[in-house]
């Protein structure tokens, strides 16, 4: 059942994403002015353009066009800019950046948000107010600001200039591995550590499982870094990692406040519902039946909010990023996506911008994906017969 | 008639009702009177030559100078008047939001209620929304804004642009999820059975029972605005000179003699912008919560006055 509602969810998605790169095909044309030619026959006669026109086959109808774009894009082809250098691969260099900082920021905001929420929400204390407004003024919070308030803590700690922390150790690197190549290494390191985790958790004996559960969240990470010495990047994901913390942490502090905010809205009732009262009456504590029974409601509008938000999140990174570049007057580069897209955007370059724009598409639909799965996994309402006949 | 003004009196109490509506508001209407007061003060107390945002130069002080009383907040290292600067940033900030807030209710309601009403349009307006949810929203207008010949991304563009991509994806979303159930719920079948067409039933029944959670909603987005306005004039990719993302770049690029920033610039621009969009989370979460109140059905409940009852028991009397 849940191998049928994957395939109706990916399908539904398929559609969604077809829409998308539609709009995105015509509106990239509609917003951005002037010629692909132009870009590549820089400085060449009527005759180089012409030629380039027919090569890049701009000479067609718009619609034929479309569907060769199209056709390309399913077939992981986003085209080439104009120094010969396919997008796929410029795309793909600065995906592991981008995918750390939100996999990093945007988790550590959720994991501790999440607390934070249940615990202001559950019932009127004295310092719930205090927590809420304090998690409206982050929200609040524009980017810079943050940037900044770190900028000054960091300089009455005595960092007198922030390039210690914002730039890439050149010794390290001179001869060393790529460093998408690390990213990669320990973003899949940590992930099978954590499903692994998982899946051994599962199997366990009851007894054990609590112990298992509260232990994993130290064992975890000293495994990875175990993991990282092993195979001898350990000194390059130190680095890579004091190089992400400031950005991470922008990122931690602009959504932490919305996701607080809707999880204790969403507990705000839940203290005198009929479960609770069941639950209460079995003989659990307080803290159980906060965290097991209300916590685990309240964790669904969150989700479903936060699907929805996944494109803005996306784009508060690419913020996050604009602005290290900008603060540092464009010598600190996260080379992510956004760096990518704005360098896309200042050369006029409309191939790149529109690979830009797939593969932050892309990311947001599987992103979704799993977590529909989850809301799903969490739901015992969600029935997936009733899905799948209506997907 | 009455009805409905009643209607409309229950529903703006519930929102006053609440201190954090108030304090929204109050902010709001702060910002709203400095929008006003600036061509006012040029005109009457501040010579344009010195306090114009745009081009004003004070000749009696070395610049960037700090706050003094002449210049409220100081000055940038232009000379040009920091306050003045403030106030002529205000008015852009709040278009933006409210054309936002405007436009994303137009769209939103207009989806929400159209996938309610027809089965048809529901199926095609899902995939629309579907798609639009993979849009990210500040990212299409950077791109819009990016062509450095054509100073397109004015206020009143932007909020339009903001509100239509906003409402057509994430408020479609959440108000179309709040309309199902209305259309489900018992008033609505019994307006149907009394002949009620689906056009009577959108606009009579739907709209008004959604309206004060679209409000929540609409004017979360124009918050939302706000920042994005603010980050991209940051970058310089929107129309206006006179805005705080301005400002706030200025304060950052241009140092004073010793390289440090211009914090009074900085901290008057960041502390405008912070304040207006907590302005609008504030009046939201009002909103929210007199939208969750049934305040057309039920009078606002009467406190009972705390008595202490004191009843004596005395022995019964032997009859």
């Amino acid at each position: 059942m849940l191998r049928r509602y994957v395939l109706a969810r990916i399908l539904a998605g398929v559609v969604g994403i077809i829409v998308f790169l539609t709009a995105v095909f015509f509106g990239t044309r509609l917003l951005v002015p002037g010629d692909f030619a132009d870009n590549f026959a820089v400085g060449g006669s009527a005759g180089d353009a012409a030629r380039v026109r027919e090569a890049l086959a701009l000479d067609r109808p718009v619609w034929h066009q479309y569907l060769i774009w199209l056709g390309r894009t399913f077939s992981l082809d986003l085209g080439q800019n104009p120094r010969g250098r396919p997008v796929v691969d410029q795309l793909l260099e600065a995906l592991p950046w981008t995918l750390m900082m939100f996999v990093l920021g945007l988790g550590a905001a959720f994991l501790i948000g999440s607390r934070i929420g249940r615990w202001a929400g559950w019932r009127k204390q004295s310092l719930t107010h205090t927590t809420l407004g304090a998690a409206t003024l982050t929200s609040v919070f524009p980017p810079w600001l943050v940037f900044l308030a770190f900028y000054t803590t960091l300089n009455l700690f005595g960092f007198s200039s922030f390039n210690d922390l914002t730039a890439l150790d050149f010794n390290l690197w001179r001869r060393g591995p790529p460093q998408q190549l690390i990213l990669w290494q320990m973003m899949a390191t940590a992930l099978l550590l954590v499903g692994l985790a998982i899946a051994a958790i599962r199997m366990l004996p009851l007894k054990w499982k609590v112990l298992a559960r509260r232990t994993s969240f130290l064992a975890i990470p000293l495994l990875t870094v175990w993991w990282w010495s092993q195979l001898g990047i350990l000194s390059y994901a130190g680095d890579l990692l004091a190089f992400l913390t400031l950005p991470v942490l922008v990122l931690f502090l602009l959504s932490i406040g919305d996701i607080v905010l809707v999880i204790a809205a969403s507990m705000d009732g839940l203290a005198d519902s009929d479960f609770v009262l069941t639950a209460r009456a079995k003989g659990l504590t307080d803290q159980q039946v906060r965290n097991r029974h209300a916590g685990r409601v309240a964790l669904l509008p969150a989700l479903s909010r936060l699907t929805a938000n996944l494109p803005f999140a996306l784009g508060g990174l690419v913020i996050v990023e604009a602005s290290f570049a900008r603060l540092g007057g464009y010598r600190i580069q996260i080379p992510g996506v956004a760096s990518v897209l704005f360098g896309s955007l200042r050369e006029r370059d409309l191939v790149v911008t529109m690979g830009g724009l797939v593969v932050v598409g892309v990311i947001t639909l599987l992103l979704r994906i799993v977590l529909d799965l989850i809301v799903v996994k969490l739901d015992p309402r969600i029935k997936l017969e009733k899905v799948v006949v209506r997907a | 008639m009455h009805s409905r003004t009643v209607w409309l009196r229950g529903w703006l109490r519930a929102v006053v009702g609440h201190v954090e509506a108030k304090i929204g508001l109050g902010i709001l209407a702060f910002f709203g009177l400095l929008a006003l007061s600036h061509p006012v003060l040029l005109e009457t107390v501040w010579l344009p030559g010195i306090y114009d945002p745009r081009a004003g130069y004070d000749v009696a002080l070395s610049h960037p100078s700090p706050p003094s009383s002449s210049h409220f907040l100081g000055t940038d290292a232009f000379g040009k008047d920091t306050f003045s600067m403030l106030l002529a940033g205000t008015w852009p900030a709040l278009l933006a939001g409210l054309t936002a807030a405007v436009t994303t209710a137009v769209v939103a309601l207009t989806v929400a209620s159209l996938s309610a009403g027809f089965r048809t349009a529901d199926r095609l307006l899902g995939i629309l929304v579907d798609a639009g949810l993979y849009l990210p929203v500040p990212i299409v207008l950077l791109i819009f804004g990016a062509d450095p010949r054509a100073d397109r991304l004015t206020p009143f563009i932007f909020g339009l642009l903001f509100g239509a991509l906003t409402g057509i994806s994430s408020g479609a979303l959440v108000l179309r999820s709040q309309a199902m159930p209305i259309m489900a719920a018992g008033f609505v079948d019994a307006a149907r059975i009394a002949g009620a067409s689906t056009r009577q039933v959108i606009f009579r029944h739907l709209l008004p029972a959604l309206l004060p959670l679209a409000c929540a909603y609409v004017v979360l987005a124009a918050a939302g605005a706000v920042v994005t306005q603010g980050f991209l004039s940051w970058l310089s990719y929107t129309a206006t000179y006179n805005d705080w993302g301005t400002l706030v770049y200025w304060a950052i690029v241009t140092r004073d003699f010793t390289g440090a920033l211009l914090w009074h610039v900085l901290l008057a621009a960041g502390a405008a912008l912070t304040l207006l969009t907590l302005g609008f989370h504030l009046l939201a979460i009002g909103l929210r919560r007199a939208a969750a109140l049934p305040w057309s059905s039920q009078p606002p409940p009467v406190r009972e006055p705390r008595v202490a009852t004191v009843v004596q028991l005395q022995p019964a009397e032997p009859s």
